[in-house]
């Protein structure tokens, strides 16, 4: 992903620019701040920092992907991730459930998505996770709050316990996507593969033989010279 | 990325119906013995290394099918019998026997574990795994979903928000919606579908017996740290020192309930490792169901004590804490190694598309 490919916010007043570089500034502070506080935490874990790391990550949506961007491109700087020139990584399994399994995949299996988290920085980040929104955004965009069948249901949950009410919510949502997660979140990769970070084979990855999509996910070479049919 | 294992954490739904098959799919410690079907849903894994993929745990269940009159009452029937339903009773085990093989108008058929297809062709696509990894309404898919309901059904009965002529309404089109997606298959693929092959979705054919569905592996382990010392200990064994970062976004106001699953606690006190449990938190939080306990460790901490370890990050929606070293337990298959337990616990909302925050 080149960085200048990501759509930014546009300001185009004086005041907006100021406010633009503060936040940025903010936002460097941030990362500045935790890539310290990371270090010195992993740090003081143990007096032998030579040892193999792994990294679990846990669900909540984009909560999570988002937080996963973050933490690797942390991670990255500290050097303990790898990248390009780190054939020996101190992380050797990265584990994910749920919303951070959409930071992984992508983050291992489009060079395009891994190149815009570790090569940026926080600003950059933030503007590629925002429009990787944006483009999320699309998929769900003029769906009527409609329950068909089920919308005696919608009606009761509306003003019910939070859990049904949230589970109520969902149900336009999935009947548009004719009830199926599957739908729902291969849309969202379309989308995003599509629009942000020009991978549109990234739905496809993964059919391949063992070794080869093995080979060709964790190369650094461009997926489009790989071997993969 | 090269030397990087990435494993994708995901959870096998206890059993399947398949509308169109008229059939309903028990999962089976082993497919010989009904007493031994699950009710509960079941951890796996799959990772990617540099020269291979693999499923953790190796093997599949085998799967008890029965067969099932479509037009059959779901709410009072007895598809759910046997199943541990919220609130927990004193008779609840695990591993209950659903009943069918007592009614004379059912009938047995026993597939043997080979006969249980591998899921996703044996060679999922990226995005086929993360799906199956988030599939996070997925509990309210199959049968399963009569233990879901029966933490709402608890739910209403206790509201101090509800009149008495709401509570009798609710329950009313809670156990209408039951009975809705039981006949229609309305919502089976809010979960994922082993026998979905081709990457697009929208050519997904029907499940049949031999198929079994996924849900969120958030139900069986929130932030998938066992399964990551798993596969370390899977591909270096077990007598190294290692570090563990756990990036835990799970929960807005609590996220501490799927940590100190790890340890031993008043919680898990008299549940052996890997026995399955009740979990904290249930019906107040992500767990809604029984599942295999968590403990991984075999030190003991308190919530107090985990809570305190906590410190923030200044200027954002982080706490970091450095957990006490942790020893894994022994399972009986390997020697214990030694942990060091870094915690980035994420406070934020963002559960909407809202990125004021960003």
């Amino acid at each position: 992903m080149q960085n200048d490919a990501v759509s930014t916010p546009s300001s185009n007043t004086k005041r907006g620019l100021e406010e633009q570089n503060s936040e940025d500034l903010r936002k460097q502070a941030m990362a500045a701040f935790f890539i310290a506080a990371a270090a010195t935490t992993l740090a003081s874990a143990s007096a032998q920092n030579q040892n193999d790391i792994l990294w679990s990550a846990s669900g909540g949506g984009w909560r999570a992907m988002v937080a996963q961007s973050a933490y690797a491109q942390v991670f990255s700087k500290l050097g303990i991730l790898g990248g390009h020139d780190n054939t020996n990584p101190q992380i050797k399994v990265m584990a994910a459930t749920s919303g951070s399994s959409w930071f992984s995949s992508q983050f291992a299996f489009s060079q395009n998505y891994f190149n815009a988290v570790v090569n940026g920085n926080a600003t950059s980040l933030g503007k590629f996770t925002k429009a990787w929104m944006d483009a999320y955004a699309t998929t769900q965009s003029n769906i009527l709050p409609n329950c068909g069948i089920l919308q005696e249901l919608c009606d009761m949950g509306a003003s019910s316990e939070p859990v049904l009410s949230e589970v109520a919510a969902l149900i336009p949502f999935a009947l548009n996507y004719n009830r199926s997660w599957p739908e729902i979140v291969y849309a969202m990769y379309n989308a995003t593969s599509n629009m942000v970070y020009d991978d549109p084979n990234m739905v496809f990855f993964g059919k391949v033989g063992r070794l080869e999509w093995s080979r060709c996910l964790f190369s650094h070479i461009a997926f489009a010279k790989c071997t993969c049919t | 990325m090269s030397g990087v294992d990435v494993c994708f954490h995901t959870s096998l739904l206890p059993n399947a119906h398949a509308r169109d098959a008229e059939t309903i799919t028990y999962l089976a410690k082993d497919y010989t013995d009904v007493s031994s079907s699950y009710t509960v849903p079941l951890s796996y894994n799959y990772c990617v290394g540099d020269t291979e993929t693999e499923w953790l745990p190796s093997s599949w269940p085998g799967g008890n099918v029965y067969n099932l009159n479509k037009n059959a009452s779901f709410a009072n029937s007895n598809v759910v019998k046997g199943f541990p339903m919220f609130p927990t009773k004193e008779s609840d085990g695990l591993y209950f026997t659903p009943e069918h093989d007592k009614d004379s108008d059912e009938t047995i058929v026993s597939l043997s574990p080979a006969e249980m297809s591998l899921p996703f062709g044996n060679d999922p696509t990226a995005v086929q795994i993360s799906v199956a990894a988030s599939s996070t309404v997925g509990y309210i898919s199959a049968s399963y979903f009569a233990q879901f309901f029966s933490v709402q059904d608890y739910r209403i009965k206790h509201s101090s928000s509800l009149s008495a002529v709401q509570k009798v309404e609710l329950r009313t089109v809670v156990n209408k919606l039951q009975d809705l997606v039981w006949s229609t298959g309305l919502l089976e693929n809010v979960s994922t579908m082993s026998g979905w092959i081709k990457p697009n979705p929208d050519t997904m054919p029907s499940a049949n017996e031999s198929n079994y569905w996924f849900t969120d592996g958030g139900y069986t382990d929130g932030p998938a740290a066992a399964q990551a010392i798993a596969r370390y200990q899977q591909r270096y064994g077990t007598s190294t020192h290692i570090k563990l970062i756990i990036s835990n976004q799970n929960h807005y106001t609590n996220n501490n309930n799927n940590i100190i699953d790890y340890f031993s606690y008043n919680g898990n006190e008299g549940t052996e490792p890997g026995a399955f449990t009740w979990p904290m938190g249930v019906g107040a939080g992500p767990q809604m169901t029984p599942q295999m306990s968590k403990q991984i460790f075999a030190e003991s901490i308190t919530a107090e004590e985990l809570s305190k370890l906590f410190e923030p990050v200044s200027g954002t929606n982080l706490t970091i804490a450095v957990l006490p070293v942790a020893t894994t337990v022994d399972n009986g298959e390997s020697v214990c190694c030694v942990i060091d337990c870094s915690l980035f616990s994420l406070h934020l909302l963002l559960n909407r598309l809202n990125l004021s925050e960003l």
